[in-house]
């Protein structure tokens, strides 16, 4: 039987009584919340259109806690979610329960990981989420609020606390919220998710990984200047994903940067295959630098001089288009042990 | 069996309650492994033997 939460009763609402109330029992994440009134969590999951608000969604570890609809939507009213956000955070707690994002290893490494949610589609426009101009950074409720909820969802019910449930050395301003959409309309390939065989009106994708790395470029008129500074962010010795041959990294190319692509007519497949050609570095360096190599059987055998991809498959690549006006793109390295995952958005 | 280090034993001992084992054998030794010597980590590894031989012979 799932867990359908606590009824408590506060006597002091005002702002400041919530916060100390929900402090004093180490939930939140330092700033302000809503408090969840049972009206407040209805008018969440009457966006679930009559789906069972106790069906279990995923068990999220490391204190395995089941996450159903009821505790998305407590999470989102703490957030200060709007209801229309909903069936993106259903599906992104289905997510964050599939195997090979390997949440428990994200919750319990040293890493700064962090899940990064990326919304495809129509409820991108729906629900107001930002794809353009700063949509990584502040200023749109959709994006800031479902990243928020996200991370509630770890803290609350993963129990990925700082110290008892997640050992992250340095944490990161990422753990707070992190989310963007698709710039599905500036893109010139097709959608994300339908690149990875998800063909659906609305779809998420959860990618565990570090902070966007910037790279620019404002001078290029041709892919190979733009894609050689990715390159050069991806093949460093710093990222968790340097000794370990199944790391992802998402790219996310600003419009400008995809479009200026693009005009020579290549292809995201192009774009990976590139990246995969010219993000390297010797494969001694990596061999002189780490004691302990998670790399495929084939990295192993190759000399010290053979230049080793920062990555061991062109498909580890993971380009979408997110962003406004100017010449900037950014590189997301994953966590390394993790793999992304795209859903189609089901309330 | 499962060994941590001091700065980790608060989340090794969670994550075993979580996964149903509260009582969980567990072997604390000191922190950091990463980037001590060789010799130290023998050192560590020999004091904690008698432990290690202990939660396998109790019950």
């Amino acid at each position: 039987m799932a867990d359908k939460g606590e009824l408590l009763e506060i006597v002091d609402a005002s702002p400041e009584a919530v916060m100390d109330y929900f402090d004093d029992r180490g939930w939140g994440d330092g700033l302000p919340l809503v408090p969840p009134t049972v009206e407040r969590v209805e008018a969440m999951l009457a966006a679930c259109g009559g789906a069972d608000p106790d069906e279990v969604l995923s068990v999220l570890p490391p204190r395995f806690g089941e996450c159903t609809r009821r505790m998305v939507a407590i999470n989102a009213v703490l957030a200060g979610c709007r209801p229309d956000v909903m069936p993106v955070l259903v599906t992104a707690a289905r997510a964050l329960g599939h195997p090979e994002l390997n949440l428990r290893g994200v919750n319990a490494t040293t890493h700064p990981v962090a899940p990064l949610l990326i919304v495809h589609g129509d409820i991108a426009t729906s629900a107001g989420y930002n794809s353009g101009l700063g949509a990584f950074g502040p200023g749109n409720r959709a994006n800031a609020t479902t990243g928020r909820a996200v991370r509630f969802l770890l803290l609350h019910v993963a129990g990925a606390r700082p110290g008892p449930g997640d050992a992250s050395t340095q944490g990161q301003p990422a753990k707070y919220s992190y989310c963007v959409a698709e710039n599905t309309a500036a893109s010139p390939w097709e959608s994300y998710p339908r690149s990875v065989g998800v063909d659906a009106p609305s779809a998420i994708t959860l990618h565990c990984g570090e902070n966007p790395h910037n790279f620019h470029d404002m001078e290029a008129d041709h892919p190979g200047p733009i894609l050689e500074k990715a390159a050069s962010v991806m093949a460093t010795l710093g990222v968790n994903n340097a000794p370990i041959g199944q790391g992802e990294y998402f790219v996310g190319l600003g419009p400008e940067h995809a479009a200026t692509i693009a005009s020579h007519n290549w292809t995201r497949r192009d774009v990976q295959s590139y990246l995969y050609e010219r993000a390297r570095l010797p494969a001694g360096l990596y061999r002189k630098q780490f004691g302990s190599l998670a790399w495929f059987p084939w990295m192993h055998e190759v000399p010290d001089d053979h230049l080793m991809p920062a990555t061991g498959h062109p498909d580890h690549f993971k380009i979408f288009v997110v962003g406004g006006a100017g010449k900037h793109s950014c590189v997301v390295p994953s966590w390394g042990m993790t793999k992304s995952v795209t859903l189609a958005v089901a309330p | 069996m499962v060994f941590t280090t001091t700065k980790f034993e608060l989340l090794t001992n969670k994550v075993a309650a979580s996964f149903g084992l509260p009582d969980a054998r567990i072997v604390t030794v000191d922190h950091p492994l990463g980037g001590t010597d060789r010799a130290t980590i023998e050192r560590w590894a020999d004091a904690a033997v008698d432990t290690v031989v202990a939660l396998l012979t109790s019950g």
